[in-house]
C-alpha cells in the first residue's frame, strides 16, 4: 500500500514537531512530513513527485522568513501536478487581508488558529485526504478503513 | 494699525479729560450680552475679552479669551459699530489700565455718525481682520492639541491593556514553567528507578530538545532506512533523535525505548522553551505598559546614546558605529526611556545590517530651538513604501525567524516614548541608506 504524503512547514521547529506529534494516529497509512521553510517544501514536492508519490495535503504556517504561508499555497494551488493537493493554513498571526488573500489566491481548504485541536486537526487531514483520494480518481480500496467514512459515502453517491 | 493716521482720530475724540478713567486691574469693563454704548481706547494698559457659552456665568462654565487690548488699541469696536450696542465678549482689566472713550450719545446726529463710521473704517477692519485671524489661529492650535491628545490617548490605552495582559500571561506562564521544572525532576526520577540505562537517551532530549533541521532527518532518516534496515517511520524517529556526534550503536540495541524515552525529555525540552519564551514576550510587552518611570532626571542625551551602545557590544560587533555628538544642554526626563528608544532603533539597524557587507551605523545628535534632534542611520537594504508605513503600528514585525522572533513592538515603543517628549520619529530610506530621525522637547516644557 503506498503511503499519501502530507507534508507540514513552520519555520519554528518546536511547532512543527507538535504538529507532526499531533498527527501520529494517521502514521499507519499517511506519511507525515516536516519543512522548516516554503523553500524546502516545494523542494521536497518536486522530489515527492519525481519519485510518483502523490501530495494530498500541505498544513502551512503563514508568517515565515522569505516566503509566507499564503504564497507558498498559492504557488501550490498554481501548480497543475499538485491540482487534488488539499492546502490549509494553519497560523496565529494572519490578518485579515492574510486570510482573505489565503481564500482568493492559495484557494485553501481548511484554515486553523493557533494552538489547534488535535482531535479537529486530525477529523480535518483524515476527511481533507478522503476528498483527494475521489477527486485524483484514485482506487480507494485498500484505504477503505482509514478514510473519512461519511466522505466517502457522499462520493460515492456523487459517482 | 498705522500710528500716524491714527494720532489726529485719537487726538479729536479721546481727549476729553472727563472721559478717561483707571480701570484698576481684575475690574470687568463690560459684560457679555450687555448693554455697551461706548468706544474705549487703551491709552495704557492691558485689557482681555472673554467668551462663555452658558447664559449666565455659572459655575464651572469655561470661557474663552476671545480679545486682547493693549496701549494703543481699542475696546467695543463690535458693540458701537455694528450698532447693535451689545457687548460681544466680557472685558476684564489685565493690569491697572488707563482708558479714554466716546460715547453712543456723540454720534446720535446722523451726520456725525457717518463722519465717525467713515474716520474710524480703517480701525474697524483691523479690528474684524485681527478677530478672523486669531479665530483662525486658535481653531489651527485646538486641531493640533485634539490630534495630539489623540495620540497620546490612543497609546495610553495600548500600554494599559498591554500591562494587562501582561499581567494574566505572567500568572499563567508562572504556572507553566513551575509545573514543567516539577514535571522534568518526577519523569527523571522515574526513569532513574526504573531503567537507569533510559535515563541517557531521556536526558538527550531534556537537555538539547532537537538539534536537526527538517532537512537532515530526512536525509538521515533514508540512510539509517537502508543501513538497518528498519521501517521508515522508525527510520525518522531515530534520525531526529540521535545527536550528530551520538553513538548510533548504543542507540540502535533498543531502540523502541530509546527513541520513546527521548521524546519525552524532548518534549520537557520544548516546553520550557516555549515557557521561557513567553517571559521574553511578556517582558517586551511590559516595557510597552510601563507607568513607574520618573521624568525629571536631568539627562544628557549623548550619554544615553553612549550607554545603549555599551548594552549592545555584541549585536554591534562587526557594525562600524560613527558617532557625532553635538553639543546638547542638559536634558530633563526619563533616561530609561530615552534609553530604550536608542536600543530599539539600534537593535533593529543591526538586524536590517546582517547581510550588508561592510555594515555602517552613523549617529549624530543636534540642538536647536529649543528641539534636540536625534539622528541613526545605516546603509543596510531599503525599507519599502509599504513597509515604512506600517513600521511604527504595534503590530507590525519583519523578524519571524524562529525564536528569535519580534513582537513589532520596538518601534511603536519608540513612537510613545516620542510623543511623550511631544516629539516625533521619522524614518527615510533609500538604496544607499536608512535614517531615523527622532526629535524631542525635554519633558513637560511645553506645560
Amino acid at each position: 500500500m503506498n503511503k499519501f504524503n502530507v507534508i507540514c512547514v513552520d519555520d519554528q521547529p518546536e511547532v512543527l514537531n507538535a504538529v507532526q506529534q499531533d498527527l501520529k494516529p494517521l502514521k499507519q497509512w499517511l506519511n507525515i512530513e516536516e519543512c522548516e521553510s516554503a523553500a524546502e517544501a516545494l523542494e521536497l514536492m518536486e522530489e515527492l513527485d519525481a519519485e510518483g508519490q502523490m501530495v494530498a495535503v500541505v498544513i502551512s504556517d503563514h508568517v515565515m522568513p522569505d516566503k509566507t504561508g499564503v504564497e507558498l499555497l498559492a504557488e501550490i494551488a498554481a501548480d497543475p501536478r499538485f491540482e487534488h493537493t488539499r492546502r490549509v493554513l494553519l497560523t496565529g498571526q494572519a490578518t485579515h487581508i492574510d486570510t482573505i488573500n489565503a481564500i482568493n489566491q492559495a484557494g485553501i481548504h481548511h484554515y486553523f488558529d493557533k494552538p489547534w485541536n488535535v482531535d479537529k486537526l486530525v477529523g480535518c487531514v483524515r476527511s481533507l485526504v478522503t476528498s483527494y483520494v475521489f477527486d485524483a480518481g484514485m482506487d480507494y480500496s485498500d484505504y477503505r478503513e482509514f478514510l473519512d467514512a461519511q466522505m466517502m459515502l457522499r462520493r460515492l453517491r456523487i459517482y | 494699525m498705522d500710528e500716524e493716521k491714527l494720532k489726529p482720530l485719537i487726538d479729536r475724540y479721546f481727549s476729553t479729560p472727563e472721559r478717561q478713567m483707571l480701570l484698576e486691574a481684575g475690574t470687568v469693563l463690560i459684560e457679555q450680552g450687555g448693554n455697551n454704548e461706548r468706544l474705549y481706547y487703551v491709552r495704557s494698559g492691558k485689557l482681555a475679552g472673554f467668551y462663555s457659552e452658558a447664559e449666565e456665568s455659572e459655575e464651572g462654565s469655561e470661557s474663552t479669551q476671545v480679545l486682547s487690548a493693549g496701549t494703543g488699541e481699542f475696546v467695543g469696536v463690535h458693540s458701537f459699530f455694528s450698532g447693535t450696542w451689545t457687548a460681544s465678549s466680557t472685558v476684564i482689566a489685565q493690569v491697572d489700565s488707563q482708558l479714554a472713550w466716546i460715547e453712543r450719545a456723540d454720534t446720535e446726529s446722523p451726520d456725525d455718525y457717518s463722519a465717525l463710521t467713515a474716520q474710524f473704517m480703517p480701525l474697524i477692519v483691523n479690528e474684524l481682520s485681527q478677530r478672523q485671524i486669531r479665530a483662525m489661529r486658535e481653531s489651527l492650535a485646538k486641531e493640533k492639541a485634539l490630534q495630539q491628545l489623540y495620540t497620546a490617548e490612543q497609546m495610553t490605552t495600548l500600554g494599559q491593556l498591554a500591562a494587562g495582559i501582561a499581567h494574566e500571561l505572567n500568572n499563567a506562564t508562572g504556572v507553566v514553567s513551575s509545573k514543567a521544572v516539577r514535571l522534568e525532576a518526577a519523569i527523571s526520577s522515574l526513569i532513574n528507578q526504573a531503567n537507569p540505562e533510559l535515563a541517557t537517551f531521556f536526558e538527550t532530549g531534556l537537555i538539547q530538545g532537537q538539534v536537526l533541521t527538517s532537512r537532515e532527518v530526512r536525509e538521515r532518516g533514508k540512510t539509517f532506512e537502508k543501513t538497518y534496515r528498519l521501517p521508515k517511520d522508525q527510520a525518522r524517529e531515530l534520525a531526529r533523535a540521535i545527536p550528530r556526534e551520538g553513538h548510533i550503536e548504543t542507540w540502535m540495541k533498543q531502540h523502541d525505548v530509546a527513541i520513546r524515552a527521548w521524546q519525552l525529555g524532548r518534549d520537557l525540552y520544548d516546553l520550557k522553551l516555549a515557557s521561557q519564551h513567553t517571559v521574553g514576550i511578556v517582558k517586551s510587552v511590559k516595557q510597552l505598559g510601563r507607568t513607574e518611570i520618573s521624568h525629571d532626571e536631568v539627562i544628557n542625551i549623548n550619554d544615553t546614546i553612549m550607554q545603549a551602545k555599551a548594552l549592545l557590544k555584541s549585536d554591534l560587533r562587526g557594525v562600524s558605529v560613527h558617532f557625532e555628538p553635538g553639543t546638547l544642554p542638559a536634558f530633563t526626563g526619563s533616561q530609561t526611556e530615552l534609553m530604550q528608544m536608542w536600543i530599539n532603533i539600534l537593535k533593529n539597524a543591526c538586524d536590517a545590517l546582517k547581510s550588508t557587507i561592510a555594515p555602517e551605523i552613523h549617529i549624530h545628535t543636534r540642538y536647536s530651538n529649543g528641539w534636540y534632534y536625534v539622528t541613526i542611520g545605516n546603509n543596510g537594504p531599503e525599507i519599502t513604501e509599504e513597509t515604512r508605513r506600517k513600521i511604527f503600528q504595534p503590530d507590525f514585525t519583519t523578524k519571524k525567524t524562529g525564536l528569535s522572533f519580534g513582537l513589532g513592538l520596538g518601534l511603536s515603543i519608540v513612537k510613545r516614548i516620542a510623543s511623550n517628549y511631544n516629539g516625533s520619529v521619522a524614518v527615510k530610506s533609500d538604496r544607499e541608506k536608512t535614517i531615523f530621525r527622532i526629535r524631542l522637547a525635554p519633558w513637560n516644557s511645553n506645560e
